[in-house]
């Protein structure tokens, strides 16, 4: 654990210096945020608002108080968008993301393990060949694409998926089993598509990793035990490749964001990835703060977890 | 065994998919006749108009809650705007035009069933002028000095000067609950917004029944609404839909049954669907190039006209706008009483464009193919914004056209908040834009010399077109200055400050069976309270759960 | 299982070769918008007639016919009459001259196939260059934490794991939306925040490197610490270097296409395989060539790339024969974390 907390400590201290960086540019970029829109909104509207805003002060006076305001009461300061507070906008949108990122993660994993086995039981066979050959493709085309065709193939042209959202109109209305299966129909199908450019990776490891533990001893001890091919790949292949899988999985965490913010925008999912997009499309300079913040918290937690994780299955990998 | 296992787990997979897949798409159930549900990109993050995004979307949902004094009429064909009764029944002008009388409407109420007062229309002034609240429009209250309580139903504003366009000033903004939002001072409105949706009272034809922020609004009937018979519908459920593709693809999905903002790129995907109609109106929207004068390529109007004869607008148009977009002749459109119905575009004809280039002296003396004038190569950058994809298009065929002319246009996106304020401080080449028309019609802040750093972005300065902007403004009755903006028009076409590319349709499409929705230049929703489905032809299909 | 590394550097060594030779190869030019209201969106394999006339740019039609003087062309709005007398490549066979499609067109009338091969020289530059910046840098941190001593190490690696708790995409999303990057600063953006996790690898591998008896001996030899860094461990570490940066490659492609796809890609008059899919989404119902032939030129690059790299590792297993397995494979995702892949 001693190595979590220098490792914890190292990314506190890097969260301040990106943050910094990262208001820095926003800030310092050319343009100006405040800028009306409308051109019927006079250019004395945008000082009126500089001035609400505390964007008249010097950087560094402004810089100071950002930074106080979020070390102390975790104050993110007003959307210039929607004057909400930043930080409602993202608690507000956490909870979808986790859902897509949970989902997709959990796809990930169920299709690569699974195929992973499948491919493993006769190693070199079409089969075999039939699922490197569909990981590799699907890591290759850019998830965008294969999600618009999944939207226009499954949802507008079968039927099979709502084409977007996370939930049907007025759905607050429904009952509590209801709006689960309203939210997973909704979800099945983006989780799906961001999950299976790294299911494919998954499938790839699990092979590599249960072959290899066929030509081991414990392999070999196991099959003369009499044991089905079956059962030694499902418990003990998985078992020999199971923390480097949680590893993959903790890895994949700033990934699944990534993904997200192109998932979201294709599935108009209303997630942090949507809010961080149009935050800075809008130069929305508080949000974008709030939104690094907020994905990097969920990053190192991540890798947090995982750590803990890892080190109940594997204490070896932990010391490396 | 281990067979048996994968098929019943595949068993299971595609049973639980199926649950799923077939709760997903099980829309057969029998349409709701009393709701609409509505997609258009929007953000509603609070009911205060007066701190809110100054956006059309916004306002098109928040004049469904709030009612103005006044209601503007959509058609600007005859004459200038025209204002029928809203919350005020009836008003009158001093002889000398400084004073308008108005009379609330009895019916008026909030929906807890107060009466909408003269108080209210007093702190409505108010707090629009309100330096702490910094309202996005506060300049139109400029010209009123006070606002008078006559008595619970009667207001008197006061202006500093006989305008033209009092009425106009009068009935920007909806009326506000006094009763409650007076407890809180105008200094914290703006830092917190939602404040606002705990304590709503509306006047408008709805009521605000439930949102999730972000998502979905949902407008619920409001039963003290002046007029009793309206709404038609019981609810209407506004999704907030991100992108055009996702608002077509949820329309044809039958998700939603009015969507608004759909692309020219999108049209022909619902054009001729069974079951939706499409229409298209014009949204007072121009698009056009401007030139920056203060730059040696665009300093003469020889040569901007030139490149006007260059481009083929035509092409433009046709290639990206499917017929949803007219080519342009004057920064007022064609559907407005001031325009000018003589001014033709200019053609599109590169051998004129090259002769009328070769005699303001632009001529390719090193023979590489760009032409030259002072030793300087008429090689610049014409910008546009980061995601306005049908600018975006035509600037690429504009740097087609353009190079045939032996003219280097080198198309660039540019972030919207960095481009406007290089636009203002004319740190550009060339750029396309767009601007809705300001009804006033005052070109003020568009074209007069007075206002270069502001939004004359050509920094073009013309003393007779000064004249003409100042003398129509002083025209107490727009109609008699016809004839200067006929002018203003006619100068504006031969000096091309601006190259006007065209006159922008939108497009929102609806399932046939809704009946009464006619969208208009002001709002998409203009007229929701009237919606409302056509009961004959309608039949449940066969359920069948 | 060196089948695979020669089909990916195949694959690549194809796809650099069709982007040299794409003014050779390309039947039209990229950006000819050639009456574009008619031409533009048509689909693959399809061709029109070309009608040239005496002055101003040529006419597309789908057919011509003859009536009495007139040329009629069947155009897509309808009929258009030229007069034969200004046309000037009508004989008795009619229209010879035809524009072929054989990718389709673009929404502006530009040749798919001709962008596509000059598109490739872009986004080929993007990867290649990105890869090399992140090889660079990446080599250099790695070597340096490897070899100045505790406290710089420890700083250095700290540093990258704390860079790589920030979700990539959305840094670059930000740098390119604030300051509108050209292909350049698209690369070093790119190959800036790609260099981490090969410095990490640099680093173990140096570390390994160092305790086998070659680089012992070395050491003991006199060699400066530099000088065996230089001649004898990284030479040594290029095979899993070079599975990395081949990665890279179509791990950069990827990137560039997502800043395309959410509008932050390269500028014009370049158009790389990412902007045309991004020119191309809002079509895809009605057009869909328009977006999937670029996205198959992105997909054949990554799989090549990957290719290339699965076949490195496999030759780099087994050349490792010492009980030191530390040649652990790396797999291609724990490369494209770093990358943000989408």
């Amino acid at each position: 654990m001693g190595l979590a907390r220098v490792r914890l400590a190292a990314a506190a201290v890097l969260f301040l210096i990106v943050l910094t960086l990262t208001f820095a540019a926003v800030t310092l970029a050319p343009g100006d945020p405040l800028a009306p829109t409308d051109p019927r909104i006079p250019p004395e509207q945008a000082e009126r608002l500089r001035a609400l805003y505390g964007l008249d002060q010097p950087l560094p006076a402004q810089y100071l108080r950002w930074l106080g305001a979020v070390a102390l009461s975790w104050d993110w300061g007003q959307s210039y968008q929607t004057g909400r507070p930043a930080a409602d906008l993202l608690l507000e949108s956490l909870p979808p993301t986790l859902l897509l990122a949970g989902s997709a993660l959990l796809a990930q994993y169920v299709l690569g393990i699974g195929l992973g086995l499948l491919a493993a039981r006769r190693p070199n066979s079409w089969l075999d060949l039939g699922v490197r050959a569909a990981s590799l493709l699907v890591y290759a085309l850019p998830t965008f694409w294969v999600g618009l065709m999944a939207v226009l193939v499954l949802g507008v042209g079968l039927g099979l998926a709502p084409t977007g959202g996370m939930t049907s109109a007025a759905a607050f209305e429904l009952g509590p089993l209801a709006t689960v299966l309203d939210v997973l129909a909704h979800l099945w199908l983006p989780a799906l598509v961001l999950g299976l450019s790294m299911a494919g990776d998954i499938a790839r490891y699990t092979r590599t990793s249960l072959i290899e533990f066929q030509s081991t001893e414990a392999g070999r001890a196991a099959r003369a035990r009499g044991l089905s091919d079956t059962r030694i790949l499902l418990v003990h292949g998985l078992s020999h490749a199971g923390p480097r899988l949680v590893q993959m999985a903790a890895v994949s965490a700033p990934l699944l964001l990534s993904g997200a913010i192109v998932a979201e925008a294709v599935f108009s999912w209303p997630g942090m990835g949507s809010t961080t997009l149009q935050a800075i499309q809008a130069r929305d300079v508080p949000v974008v703060l709030a939104a690094t913040a907020y994905g990097a918290v969920l990053v190192i937690a991540a890798s947090l977890a995982a750590d803990l994780l890892l080190a109940r299955l594997d204490p070896r990998i932990v010391a490396e | 065994m281990y067979d048996d296992s994968v098929l019943s787990l595949r068993r299971l997979a595609v049973a639980g998919l199926a649950a799923v897949v077939g709760w997903g798409c099980s829309s057969e159930t029998p349409r709701d006749t009393t709701q609409v549900r509505v997609g258009l990109r929007f953000d509603y993050p609070t009911p205060n108009e007066l701190i809110a995004p100054p956006t059309l979307a916004y306002a098109a949902i928040n004049n469904q809650l709030f009612l103005s004094l006044m209601e503007e009429q959509g058609d600007f064909r005859a004459g200038p705007p025209a204002w029928a009764a809203s919350l005020a029944e009836g008003w009158e002008f001093s002889d000398d035009r400084l004073q308008l009388t108005v009379r609330l409407s009895p019916d008026a109420k909030w929906s807890d069933g107060r009466p909408v007062t003269a108080e209210d229309v007093r702190f409505t002034w108010l707090a629009q002028t309100d330096a702490s609240i910094a309202w996005s429009y506060a300049q139109y209250k400029g010209a009123i000095v006070d606002v008078e309580v006559i008595d619970s139903h009667t207001a008197r504003f006061h202006f500093n000067a006989d305008l033209p366009t009092a009425l106009a000033d009068v009935s920007t903004g909806t009326i506000l609950p006094r009763h409650a939002w007076e407890p809180r001072p105008f200094g914290e409105w703006r830092s917190d917004p939602g404040w606002f949706f705990e304590h709503l009272v509306t006047n408008g034809p709805f009521r605000l029944e439930s949102r999730t922020a972000g998502r979905e609004l949902v407008l619920g009937r409001n039963p003290n609404h002046l007029e009793p018979e309206l709404p038609r519908l019981e609810r209407v459920i506004l999704r907030a839909v991100p992108d055009s593709t996702a608002l077509t693809n949820q329309l044809l999905a039958g998700e939603l049954d009015f969507a608004y903002g759909i692309t020219a790129a999108d049209a022909n995907r619902i054009d001729g669907r069974p079951g939706l109609r499409l229409t298209a109106y014009s949204n007072r929207q121009y698009t056009f190039v401007v030139w920056n004068t203060r730059k040696q390529w665009f300093e003469d109007a020889a040569t901007r006209r030139a490149l006007a004869l260059a481009i083929d607008r035509q092409a433009i148009v046709d290639t990206i706008w499917h017929g949803y977009a007219e080519v342009g002749s004057s920064p007022i459109i064609s559907g407005v009483w001031a325009h000018d119905p003589e001014l033709e575009p200019w053609p599109h004809d590169p051998a004129a464009a090259r002769t009328a280039l070769a005699e303001a002296g632009w001529i390719d003396n090193d023979g590489d193919g760009i032409l030259e004038r002072g030793g300087v190569p008429f090689r610049f950058e014409l910008a546009t914004y980061i995601g306005a994809s049908a600018r975006w298009d035509a600037v690429q065929m504009i740097q087609a056209d353009l190079s045939a002319v032996g003219v280097d246009a080198q198309p660039r996106r540019v972030d919207a908040n960095a481009l406007n304020s290089r636009l203002q401080e004319q740190d550009f080449d060339a750029a396309a834009s767009g601007f809705a028309i300001d009804t006033s019609l005052d070109f003020r802040p568009l074209f007069h010399s007075e206002e270069v750093g502001g939004l004359n972005w050509a920094a073009y300065a013309n003393p007779e077109l000064d004249r003409l902007i100042d003398s129509f403004a002083n025209r107490p009755d727009p109609l008699a200055g016809r004839d200067d903006l006929h002018r203003l028009q006619r100068i504006l076409h031969d000096d091309q400050p601006i190259l006007v590319l065209w006159e922008s349709m939108s497009l929102a499409a609806f399932d046939e069976e809704l009946e009464s929705v006619a969208p208009n230049a002001l709002s998409p929703l203009v007229n929701l309270k009237e919606w409302a489905w056509r009961e004959s032809g309608w039949r449940p299909p066969p359920s069948s759960s | 299982m060196a089948r695979s590394a020669r089909a990916g550097a195949w694959v690549l060594a194809g796809l650099a070769l069709l982007a040299a030779a794409a003014p050779l190869l390309a039947p039209y030019d990229p950006a000819q918008q050639l009456d574009a209201a008619e031409s533009s969106r048509r689909p693959p394999l399809s061709s029109l007639l070309v009608v040239r006339t005496l002055a101003g740019e040529p006419r597309l039609a789908e057919d011509v016919h003859v009536d009495g003087d007139d040329l009629v062309l069947e155009r897509r709005s309808g009929v258009e009459r030229l007069p034969l007398s200004v046309v000037t490549n009508f004989d008795e066979r009619g229209i010879a001259e035809r524009r072929r499609a054989w990718l389709g067109t673009d929404a502006l009338g530009r040749d798919l196939l001709s962008r596509l091969l000059h598109g490739a020289r872009v986004s080929l530059t993007i990867g290649l260059l990105a890869a090399a910046l992140a090889l660079t840098a990446g080599t250099v941190i790695g070597s340096i934490a490897a070899t100045c001593g505790r406290f710089v190490d420890q700083v250095l690696m700290r540093t990258v794991d704390g860079l790589l708790c920030f979700p990539h995409l959305a840094l670059v999303l930000l740098l390119a939306a604030l300051y509108q990057p050209g292909t350049w600063l698209l690369v070093v953006l790119i190959g800036g925040t790609g260099w981490m996790g090969l410095a990490r690898l640099v680093r173990a591998e140096i570390l390994r490197l160092r305790q086998e008896p070659f680089a012992l001996a070395a050491a003991a030899s006199g060699r400066s610490p530099a000088g065996v860094l230089v001649r004898h461990l990284l030479p040594n570490a290029t095979t899993p270097l070079l599975i990395d940066a081949s990665l890279r490659v179509g791990g950069s492609i990827l990137v560039e296409a997502a800043l395309s796809f959410l509008g932050l890609g390269v500028q014009p008059p370049q158009a790389s395989w990412g902007s045309m899919i991004a020119d191309g989404q809002g079509h895809l119902t009605t057009a869909w060539w328009m977006a999937t032939f670029p996205g198959l030129m992105v997909a054949a690059a990554v799989i090549g790339s990957s290719l290339l790299a699965d076949g490195l590792s496999d030759r780099l297993a087994g050349i490792r024969t010492t009980a030191n397995r530390g040649a652990r494979r790396r797999s291609p995702w724990a490369i494209r974390t770093w990358l943000g892949q989408t």
